[in-house]
């Protein structure tokens, strides 16, 4: 799977199946999504606060759960104040 | 969603991704009319031949090896890949694999000021199985090599 190979040791921003947003180093992965991701925070979007970093440690995600592997763009995200945030959080998969 | 929340998550057991799910069926609403094609000849040709070849393996297996040949001449167009959360995200198709999952370039999110939690995101991944929709330009596609390759899909089934 070279499609997320290229992402390995960068930054990554993981939605998953409930809608949580993870970001961290992303460190392996399998064939079938598993992620070991270092580092990871979890960004806690709400309506009325800004964004809440929880800090998690080393995660292996189980692939299952993934719906979504994006390359954190750093410059980008160092500009971003994301305490002024506010927006609902991702709604899960409905199948 | 509280940290303590994440110990009730049930790890579903991994699932065969070689086999079709019934419950989760990916719908492709092609809406567009007839258009003359546009694909260039090796592009033709190259996805009838891969296609000829994957038809000799079981049927199941053909049917998805067909969409998978299909979204391989799509690398390189844009795409909007509307997923089951009802993220709807655009960006080239970069490339595609067996089960699926699609690799976006220069991504924007549909309503951004509803999901700003994209931002920050150039390119990403997106597993197979989330994908409820993928729209599509008219141009891009030969109707009429798609039914034909689909009709005998279909015939080869009923064998």
């Amino acid at each position: 799977m070279s499609a997320i190979e290229s992402y390995v040791d960068h930054l990554v921003q993981v939605i998953l199946y409930d809608g949580r947003i993870i970001v961290g180093k992303l460190k392996g992965f399998d064939v079938r999504t598993n992620l070991i991701l270092a580092d990871c925070v979890e960004r806690e979007f709400s309506a009325e606060q800004g964004v809440e970093m929880i800090p998690l440690g080393l995660y292996m995600i189980k692939g299952d759960n993934v719906a979504l592997v994006g390359e954190v763009d750093d410059e980008k995200d160092s500009t971003i104040d994301y305490t002024e945030i506010r927006a609902e959080p991702i709604s899960e998969i409905r199948h | 969603m509280k940290l303590r929340q994440w110990n009730r998550i049930q790890f579903a057991s991994v699932v065969n991704r070689c086999s079709p799910h019934s419950a989760s069926v990916v719908h492709f609403p092609l809406l567009f009319a007839r258009s003359s094609t546009q694909l260039s000849h090796s592009k033709v040709d190259s996805f009838l031949v891969s296609h000829r070849t994957s038809q000799a393996r079981t049927q199941r297996k053909a049917v998805k090896m067909l969409m998978f040949s299909f979204f391989k001449t799509l690398t390189d167009q844009v795409i909007t890949v509307e997923l089951k959360n009802d993220l709807s995200i655009t960006g080239t198709l970069k490339s595609v694999d067996q089960f699926l999952n699609i690799r976006l370039d220069g991504i924007s999110v549909e309503d951004p000021e509803r999901h700003p939690h994209m931002m920050a995101v150039k390119n990403c991944f997106i597993r197979g199985s989330v994908v409820r929709y993928v729209r599509m330009p008219t141009r891009s596609v030969d109707v009429n090599l798609l039914e034909d390759a689909t009709r005998r899909e279909a015939k080869e089934g009923k064998k």
